[in-house]
């Protein structure tokens, strides 16, 4: 069984170039965190999920081997460019795609010159991946629903438990997703509202205890008064590719808010 | 209209973007190839290109679902943007070197009037920023010479964020914005409703191999086809108010792609004119509906018909 490490990491840009002090900061700092965490327990390739990577026709799996570029997010633009480079498993792309396949997903690697990196990839890896570390990224198939995902992400388990290189896997999500509607002072984010805040706390104690069987029945009513990002497949995924085991607790780095959005760095 | 300049509106066009419009004309631009396919709509694009042709506006403006922002609805602003946009949904279909020449004066003007109407907006000054495949696709549509200058404007997310009404208010704000900074330019306009009508659609290329095989193009259901049948109807007819009553219901059954403001927006840039527009063409795209529809505002102005104020 080759995964190694896990975690559950917000992806928005804010957190590229924080304010000094800001809740923005904190969070920027549990991921590389993160980072340095995975690297100690010997991890040489981290696999992320992120629920910004939308896919229609089935699941899509970075494939090309070498990509680095500049990228402007198409909401954030005004926070800037941010310089990417990744180099990706590709081999274990396609071993991926076969073993999804296999398990009656469709699912395609790709490898398009100029395909676009999503902005939560890209940030998790600026802030995680530090060293450049061999990644792979697979999309989030948009008419998955939770339980489809968890398959999903079974058929995943055993790719990796048959490969020997030490993973990372990443899921990149937001929790709460409503956004507030205009420009805000980045040093007075805070979540939109107090019953988002009260949920996501809620999701996170149980997360944190390990009562992953419970977080799952709430899911569907965390997503819809929440507009958690994706309805929170993020989880999903983590669960069906064994990251998120029944009594294994995850450990809560940091909590906070992106432009009134929930945020938190979890460790599996 | 009234203004305080003779910048005007000629007229506007639903200008759906499917990717696949591109992929099987097989222009220089885009790098994969095709044996055609879509001939309907692609015929209707013509009439259009035609018709700009004999315009010559010095100006496209396109409102596009696929450039979605969070906050506001932002105008991209830079003088020329060039680079490559590839689908993230269909990369085997469109991977497209695109050069724009932005209008930024008028883009600037835009969002400062859609925020002296209480809208958030600000202009995409980035010049790395990467063009979505719904401009480009409406635009190389439009006009596949490239020659006019264009200004992009934003879906922001508020019709899945709030009410229909208080989006739909959204856009017609933008619109008026739009139409004010047009009049204050002196510039003659066209529009582009950057969108679909209905928009399920299947979940799998009905034949993988063979992209552009028409043998296996239709609508994704008779209940799509009713709707998009009643609303291109109600187009052709000039009644814009049967039709924005019907809107909501569109939106949420056919989960329409108007519901991304652009139809909204370039009808009330129009002042919601009462003239029956022109169908040029429908067709399905991975069983989308998709019309090519033409709003000459000369024709209103010649016809007297009105336009009126929501």
């Amino acid at each position: 069984m080759t995964l190694t490490f896990a975690a559950l990491v917000p992806g928005l840009p804010h957190l590229l170039n924080p304010l000094a002090g800001s809740g923005h900061e904190a969070l920027a700092r549990a991921m590389t965190q993160i980072g340095d965490t995975l690297e100690s327990k010997g991890v040489k390739r981290i696999l992320y999920y992120s629920t910004q990577w939308l896919s229609v026709l089935g699941t899509m799996v970075q494939a090309q081997p070498s990509i680095c570029g500049v990228h402007v997010d198409a909401s954030w633009h005004q926070l800037g460019e941010i310089p990417f480079s990744f180099k990706v498993d590709s081999a274990f792309a396609e071993q991926m795609a076969a073993a999804a396949t296999a398990a009656g997903f469709r699912t395609q690697a790709i490898n398009y010159e100029g395909f676009p990196i999503d902005t939560g990839t890209i940030v998790a890896d600026r802030l995680i991946n530090r060293h450049g570390m061999a990644t792979g990224m697979i999309s989030s198939w948009l008419y998955a629903g939770y339980e489809d995902t968890v398959k999903f992400g079974r058929s995943l388990a055993d790719a990796l438990a048959a490969d020997t290189t030490p993973t990372a896997v990443i899921a990149v999500s937001s929790l709460s997703g409503n956004y507030f509607p205009t420009d805000i002072d980045p040093r007075e984010d805070h979540i939109s509202s107090t019953e988002d805040d009260e949920w996501n706390q809620r999701i996170i104690a149980l997360l944190s205890s390990g009562s992953f069987g419970a977080a799952d029945l709430l899911i569907p009513t965390y997503a819809k008064t929440c507009r958690a990002e994706v309805g929170f497949k993020a989880l999903a995924f983590l669960r069906g590719i064994g990251a998120a085991r029944e009594q294994q607790g995850a450990k809560c780095l940091q909590y906070g808010a992106i432009h009134g959005t929930g945020a938190a760095v979890l460790q599996f | 209209m009234s203004g305080t300049s003779d910048g005007r509106i000629l007229g506007g066009w639903l200008a759906p973007h499917p990717p696949h419009l591109v992929y099987a004309e097989n222009p220089p631009q885009n790098e994969p190839r095709s044996s055609g396919g879509w001939e309907v709509l692609r015929w209707a694009y013509d009439e259009c290109r035609a018709k700009l042709k004999a315009q010559r506006p010095d100006v496209i403006i396109v409102h596009s679902p696929h450039w979605q922002t969070t906050v506001g609805h932002d105008v991209l602003a830079v003088p020329k943007l060039k680079g490559l946009s590839v689908d993230p949904i269909f990369p085997h279909l469109f991977r497209y070197k695109f050069d724009l020449q932005v209008d930024v004066s008028l883009a600037e003007s835009i969002s400062e009037e859609a925020r002296a109407l209480g809208l958030t907006s600000k202009p995409m000054t980035n010049p790395s920023f990467r063009v979505d495949y719904g401009t480009i696709t409406s635009l190389h549509m439009m006009n596949p010479d490239w020659d006019i200058p264009m200004v992009g404007i934003s879906a922001n997310n508020s019709p899945y964020f709030h009410d229909p009404k208080t989006a739909q208010n959204e856009m017609i704000k933008l619109g008026e914005a739009t139409r004010i900074a047009i009049q204050k330019s002196g510039k003659r306009a066209v529009l582009a409703a950057s969108n679909s009508l209905s928009h399920l659609h299947f979940t799998a290329e009905p034949n993988p191999d063979l992209p552009e095989d028409m043998s296996r193009e239709h609508v994704f259901s008779h209940a799509q086809y009713e709707w998009d049948v009643r609303v291109i109807n109600l187009l052709r007819a000039g009644k814009i108010f049967e039709l924005m009553n019907i809107l909501p219901d569109f939106m949420e059954e056919a989960v329409a792609e108007v519901k991304a403001g652009s139809l909204m927006w370039m009808l009330s840039a129009m002042e919601f004119p009462q003239l029956p527009a022109k169908l040029h063409g429908y067709g399905n795209v991975i069983g989308t509906g998709n019309a090519v529809m033409e709003w000459d505002l000369s024709e209103m102005h010649s016809r007297g018909t009105g336009s009126t104020q929501l």
